[in-house]
């Protein structure tokens, strides 16, 4: 379901419960601010709760308490990909992925996979570094695209967790004390990660 | 420094407040804002950053434009075309805009010339789409040059100089340093309140700490990195 009101609940809720922290009803009211008198109001938020709660985005641990299932968050690709061409749109020569990443709010790794879409398709071009940071700026394409160029299939790494473990391991071994217990767990999660991955499809074939 | 860092000063509160009243139809107070300031205080980065997360139609002054190139700009924003006539434009941009009221951010409108200013006004007064025009300190007065403009502002932020609490979230978000209150007011009076210089200080800062293995900021040592970095302060 996609109005106006169940976006505002969802981004209350999955902003209350960042960490798996446990929301409330209340916490929801106070969040959409919604006067204690305004029963109807209320009624329907917990009528929305309940279908999140269907969909499987809010977990319901008891009445009137719920924790946030992010694994459930429907895909926003295409709003954060508006979200990056705005502040591409908006920014002088010489912008980085770092600074896209600060103005829309993307993750880090979409925003260089999007960024590197745009170059490719000659929405952007290069525009020198500043060390190994590159930079971009705007081309007359670009200007002349008002609504943000979607990658015509997903710009999604199909090893990107089992990348993003190899690098962590790579720098725990070079930067920590393979010694200390913290970094042990660490490195016995993400080789975990990696073997998961490989081990299952050793399986399958 | 994490350069992906954006801090929600009381400026930038101030800014989404303000916004929000000017974009809410139904108990809102829909009208032009005004957001003013000397540079470097973060004004167009934070219209940039509620731009890109809701959306809207962000138009950079350029110098010079005439009747016909800032509404052409502007229709093209709106609704994706360029009528030759100043006064298409116009019927145009006031179409669109009918139809899905947008908020009009229009950065560097102190370069405008007060001509254009009322061309903003005619929109608004008959599509009352909020209007929001930042500047420097300069646009205050354009704008209170007709009274029939600087009465339909409804909303003015001024964005002020950097405070003793931003600079501590900036530097334990974007850099994990932990700056005393005291170094605090030093980054703040040196950079006279100017985001960018803090920014370039604590980049410094930053640096001297690493070399000191340490994490923990004071006075004495804002004092010796701030020698390297050139202030605004006029003496």
């Amino acid at each position: 379901m996609k109005t106006d009101a169940m976006t505002a609940l969802r981004d209350a809720a999955s902003n209350l419960g960042r960490g798996g922290k446990e929301l409330t009803n209340a916490l929801l009211y106070a969040a959409l601010g919604v006067p204690t008198q305004d029963t109807a109001e209320r009624d329907r938020i917990r009528k929305r709760c309940t279908m999140l709660v269907r969909s499987g985005e809010l977990v319901r641990i008891a009445p009137g308490r719920y924790t946030y299932n992010f694994k459930a968050t429907p895909a926003q690709t295409h709003i954060i990909a508006a979200q990056m061409w705005r502040a591409i749109r908006s920014a002088g020569p010489g912008f980085t992925v770092q600074e896209i990443t600060r103005l829309s709010g993307a993750n880090y790794n979409y925003a260089t996979k999007y960024i590197r879409h745009l170059e490719g398709e000659g929405y952007i071009l290069r525009h020198g570094r500043d060390g190994n940071v590159l930079k971009y700026r705007m081309s007359s394409k670009g200007r002349q695209a008002r609504n943000a160029p979607l990658p015509s299939k997903p710009i999604t790494d199909p090893f990107e967790d089992e990348r993003r473990a190899v690098h962590e391991l790579v720098g725990l071994f070079l930067l920590r004390d393979p010694y200390q217990p913290a970094v042990r767990e660490r490195i016995v999660t993400a080789s975990r990660t990696i073997l998961e991955r490989f081990e299952k499809e050793e399986d399958a074939s | 420094m994490r350069k992906d860092v954006f801090i929600e000063t009381s400026n930038v509160t101030e800014f989404r407040q303000k916004i929000r009243t000017l974009e809410d139809r139904e108990n809102g107070e829909p009208g032009i804002a005004l957001v003013y300031g000397q540079a470097g205080r973060g004004k167009t980065e934070t219209t940039r950053h509620h731009y890109a997360l809701n959306g809207g139609v962000y138009l950079r002054v350029m110098q010079g434009w005439t009747q016909a190139a800032f509404l052409q700009e502007l229709c093209f924003l709106t609704c994706g075309v360029r009528p030759r006539a100043a006064s298409a434009c116009k019927s145009k941009i006031i179409e669109a805009l009918d139809v899905e009221p947008t908020t009009l951010f229009v950065d560097e409108a102190d370069r405008l010339h007060v001509d254009r200013v009322e061309d903003l006004r005619d929109i608004y007064d008959v599509c009352g789409a909020p209007i929001v025009l930042i500047g420097e300190r300069e646009l205050k007065g354009l704008l209170g040059e007709r009274r029939r403009i600087w009465s339909r502002v409804s909303q003015v932020v001024e964005f002020g100089p950097v405070v003793e609490e931003d600079v501590a979230i900036l530097a334990d978000e974007a850099a994990g340093l932990d700056v005393s209150a005291e170094a605090c007011g030093s980054i703040v009076r040196h950079a006279d309140g100017d985001f960018r210089l803090v920014w370039t200080l604590l980049g410094h800062l930053e640096r001297a700490a690493k070399a000191k293995d340490t994490t923990k900021i004071d006075a004495a040592m804002v004092g010796v990195v701030s020698k390297k970095v050139a202030s605004w302060r006029r003496s």
